[in-house]
């Protein structure tokens, strides 16, 4: 049988960093940081930074 | 080449995008184009060599912007317009195996904000009438590729169905001084048996007027256009009810439920559409565990639906499956 766990109460910060593709298109990563301890759940390779959300573009 | 042509009979655009007859088609899961790039052997769609949750634009795209020029001329009868648009693919995850019924109440909540900016950002744009959230899962669905993703489509006009709920909104408002939805919801409430799930924030139903046997309906309690007026709390809860009805849908024959899962909000073209109401439509196919159900000569001839079964009956059995309470502290969060 399927199941779940519970979610934390609070709701992460999310992330957003676009970069454009060789052949002119965008992708948009989106990461989430724990607001408790200020860490990112999966942090995308080459993509810095923390902090509050931010679109670069 | 990509072009709208007008069918002057329904008075609706088809979008012609014969370039994707091309598309990849359900590669080797060694060649998955929505992994990471974990080798520089093989680069996907993504670059990075993980990710929580990417969004990109389709590389066979329905709609584009810039558009090319149409491949025909258009006629009095036969107008043609360019197909401009968006189209993104919704990683929900860098796992490849499993499904969003394998993702966590966390994750889907994460999902759910991306939605939420994908609708800002998409529907902010002047050459965008209205933004479609859905995801297509399952290969009798015609899924081409099985690592777990959505769909958006950004769309230059406001698609057919919902033109016709808008204007059944409006009626219905003019006449009643009511919005037609919170009506439905009250109803559904009353009457109880239709309800499959609910929390503090969302009811979901096999709804009255069900058109698939296992069709169900997801209605914020309160009168929202749309996700951008939704409270955090909103947010949460529609992770955690979304998340019920997968694994209802997985447990109630012990299958990865094939599905179509649209979410419909008010258009983005800067009108007032105060008489809509935001909800999430679940299409499933099938009308037992090895049965499905076609869009055959009535369906897809005459626009109307058989539905061999009874809402009732169905939403029954959904109700059963597991979780078949609301105890479980992940529903109310």
């Amino acid at each position: 049988m399927r199941s779940c766990n519970e979610p934390s109460e609070e709701a992460p910060v999310m992330r957003k960093e676009r970069i454009i593709l060789e052949d002119g298109r965008y992708l948009i990563y989106y990461s989430f940081v724990d607001q408790k301890n200020n860490t990112t759940t999966s942090q995308p390779d080459g993509q810095g930074g923390e902090g509050q959300a931010e679109d670069n573009n | 080449m990509s072009e709208l042509r007008w069918h002057p009979i329904l008075e609706e655009w088809v979008i012609t995008a014969t370039h994707r007859q091309d598309r990849t088609f359900l590669p080797p899961d060694d060649y998955c184009p929505l992994c990471p790039t974990r080798s520089p052997d093989y680069p996907t769609e993504i670059p990075a060599e993980d990710y929580e949750i990417v969004t990109f634009e389709n590389r066979f795209p329905s709609l584009q912007h810039p558009p090319p020029d149409p491949a025909v001329r258009d006629t009095e009868l036969y107008r043609v317009r360019r197909a401009e648009g968006i189209c993104e693919v919704v990683c929900y995850t860098s796992r490849h195996t499993g499904t969003l019924t394998d993702a966590s109440v966390e994750e889907i909540r994460n999902l759910v904000e991306v939605w939420t900016d994908r609708f800002q950002e998409l529907g902010s744009k002047n050459f965008v009438d209205y933004v479609l959230i859905f995801e297509n899962k399952g290969q009798v669905i015609g899924v081409t590729l099985t690592h777990p993703h959505g769909q958006i489509y950004a769309f230059p006009f406001i698609p057919p169905k919902i033109q016709r709920e808008l204007r059944s909104a409006s009626r219905y408002m003019a006449k009643r001084h009511r919005c037609l939805f919170c009506d439905i919801i009250n109803e559904e409430i009353t009457d109880g048996r239709r309800v499959v799930v609910e929390n503090n924030s969302f009811v979901a139903v096999v709804p009255f007027f069900a058109r698939f046997p296992y069709e169900v309906y997801v209605f914020s309690r309160e009168h929202h256009q749309t996700m951008l007026t939704f409270s955090k709390k909103e947010r949460r809860d529609l992770a955690g009810i979304l998340k019920a009805i997968l694994l209802k849908y997985d447990n109630l024959w012990g299958i990865s439920m094939p599905y179509m899962m649209i979410m419909h909000q008010a258009p983005t073209d800067g009108r007032n559409y105060d008489h809509y109401h935001y909800h999430i439509e679940f299409h499933p196919p099938h009308r037992t565990k090895d049965k499905l159900k076609y869009l055959a000569g009535c369906e897809t001839g005459a626009g109307t639906y058989i539905n061999d079964t009874l809402a009732e009956e169905k939403a029954a059995e959904l109700r059963r499956a597991e979780p078949s309470t609301l105890e479980k502290t992940f529903l109310e969060l």
